[in-house]
């Protein structure tokens, strides 16, 4: 387990030293943020060296990992010499002055840290329960990990199993896959760390964005990961979670571009256009989300005169989107299950004008709304899908964001769940709780972010 | 799930490395057969494990052929019996 995880911090080290360098997160922003996206990122680069690498016809065994130890040292190195040359230039970050943590600042980490302990604790017991994970995990993820790190070359033998979604983006999987190598065994501790990990750098990546020298950062952290479907998930070993943490990030990103100085603004319309990217290589939900913040940004950049600022987002889109898409022309050219026998154009235009269809999921997404999160935060989805509203009407600019983002977002799955020839009840029942748990973190954020930066004239 | 893909481990030295497995489903079978059919994938990757009798050797899960003879089997001989109950068949020479 030691050299898996010293295949985790390879590329997360080396990231972090790329965002030192660029300048992507500033000083006065919190290393929780900053450690998130470090981590994240060197899970989704390192994702995609590794699918190069398989697709090359390297198997993932021991000459796999010196290759690639090589390839994230060197990169490392790289971007520490950049950092260097760069240090030479003063920050203008302009960082508050901590004062000393009030009562309610305790009371608040004490919330975060008591939800803390319960999830761990779910986690850990979902685990000895269920090393191998949830159905999805070995019906899908985890098999398509095993079938990358035994078969070699022969890995695209896993694309025959039309039930284990041939054409879901592989983040997840070549990531358990490459640390598999590094340890040089199939440990069900690789998919379970990883999966809890991503829960950790979600609600790392909240409680940064908010600066975790506030209170309400603690008590945000503490309402991501309250939801028992949140905890299910961290420990599930599924995609919906990376999804949402890169969705996550990428809005973090866009809502800190107007406050950043030219050269970081620059670097966050890149660094957002990654990590959307990196959620379309993670779930096809997050190639909606692609899809929708470029429609967004494209449209704010025309209205502005400002099209560069789509460039720079574009820029740093394409590398994932470009491997994402040749993946799904080229290797695995399926449509999803839900969408996998759709019928005549006349079946699905009589779907989308079949008002008993609407009411029948309006009916169901109403009730499985009401109860999301379980017992102990039942009534939290509808509870901050309202505080992000009004903090959005008061101006939040990263409210705005995120709404304007996650509205569509729930159009896309509306408009799939109206037009999948599958049962529409099942396929909502089955989906709702996890899909709504990528947008959750996003939301949660909106919904604490009233008080912060107003909107502007400048903003997107 | 870790217990039921524990129980296709002992055909591996049976089947060839790679390729396609054919497996006999239960006629109405349930949610806990599926898992099964899903679980014998798990374990014996990076074979695929397809739902026909097309390929040259069949897992026939416990309890699945149908009683007084199954059409399904006809030109497979056994191959083994494992302790789980489930059978491994190979298409006749």
């Amino acid at each position: 387990m030691i050299a898996a995880l010293l295949g985790l911090v390879l590329p997360s080290a080396s990231t972090w030293l790329l965002i030192r360098a660029v300048g992507l997160v500033a000083s006065s922003e919190s290393g929780a943020l900053r450690a998130a996206l470090a981590v994240a990122g060197g899970i989704g680069f390192s994702s995609i060296t590794t699918f190069v690498f398989v697709c090359l016809g390297v198997r993932l065994g021991p000459g796999f990992v010196v290759a690639d130890a090589s390839v994230w040292v060197a990169l490392g190195v790289l971007f520490w010499r950049m950092g260097r040359s760069r240090s030479g230039s003063p920050a203008v970050d302009g960082g508050e002055v901590a004062s000393p943590p009030s009562s309610l600042d305790w009371l608040a980490r004490g919330a975060f840290g008591l939800t803390t302990a319960l999830a761990v604790a779910t986690v850990w017991s979902h685990y000895l329960a269920a090393p191998h994970g949830e159905w999805d995990a070995w019906a899908i993820w985890n098999q398509k990990a095993r079938f990358l790190f035994r078969a070699g070359d022969g890995w695209t033998d896993v694309l025959a199993i039309a039930w284990s979604n041939p054409s879901h983006p592989l983040l997840v999987s070549t990531s358990v896959a490459r640390l598999w190598a590094y340890a040089g065994a199939e440990l069900t501790a690789v998919p379970a760390v990883l999966s809890a990990l991503y829960g950790a750098l979600v609600v790392s990546a909240v409680v940064g964005a908010l600066h975790a020298r506030h209170a309400r950062a603690w008590l945000a952290g503490a309402v991501v990961l309250a939801p028992a479907v949140f905890t299910q998930l961290a420990a599930a070993q599924t995609a919906d979670l990376p999804a949402g943490l890169f969705i996550l990030l990428s809005l973090i990103m866009l809502r800190g571009v107007p406050d950043a100085d030219a050269r970081r603004r620059t670097a966050r319309w890149v660094a957002a256009g990654v990590l959307a990217s990196l959620a379309g290589w993670t779930k096809n939900e997050g190639v909606v989300f692609l899809a929708i913040t470029g429609g967004w940004i494209l449209l704010g950049a025309l209205r502005r005169g400002a099209v560069q600022r789509f460039g720079w987002w574009l820029a740093g889109a394409v590398p994932v989107l470009a491997t994402t898409v040749w993946f799904k022309v080229a290797i695995a050219p399926e449509a999803p299950i839900y969408m996998s026998d759709p019928g005549t154009v006349a079946a699905l235009v009589g779907r989308v004008f079949a008002v008993d269809r609407h009411v029948a999921i309006g009916s169901l997404v109403g009730r499985m709304a009401g109860r999301w999160g379980g017992p102990i935060a039942s009534g939290a989805l509808p509870g901050a899908m309202v505080a992000s509203v009004l903090a959005a009407v008061r101006g939040s600019r990263a409210a705005r964001f995120a709404l304007g983002v996650i509205a569509p977002l729930f159009a896309a799955y509306w408009a799939v769940w109206v037009l999948t020839p599958l049962d529409t009840a099942w396929l909502v029942s089955t989906t709702f709780d996890r899909l709504v748990c990528q947008v959750w973190p996003a939301l949660v954020l909106a919904a604490f972010s009233s008080g912060d930066s107003t909107v502007s004239r400048s903003d997107v | 799930m870790a217990r039921l893909a524990a129980e296709f481990l002992p055909f591996v030295p049976f089947l060839p490395p790679r390729g396609e497995i054919g497996y006999l489903e239960k006629r109405g079978g349930n949610d806990d057969d599926t898992r099964t059919y899903y679980a014998s994938q798990y374990a014996l990757v990076p074979r695929v494990v397809l739902s026909r009798t097309g390929p040259e050797f069949l897992i026939v899960p416990r309890d699945t052929e149908v009683p007084g003879g199954d059409e399904r089997l006809a030109g497979f001989v056994p191959v083994r019996t494992f302790p789980t109950g489930h059978r491994l068949f190979r298409r006749a020479p």
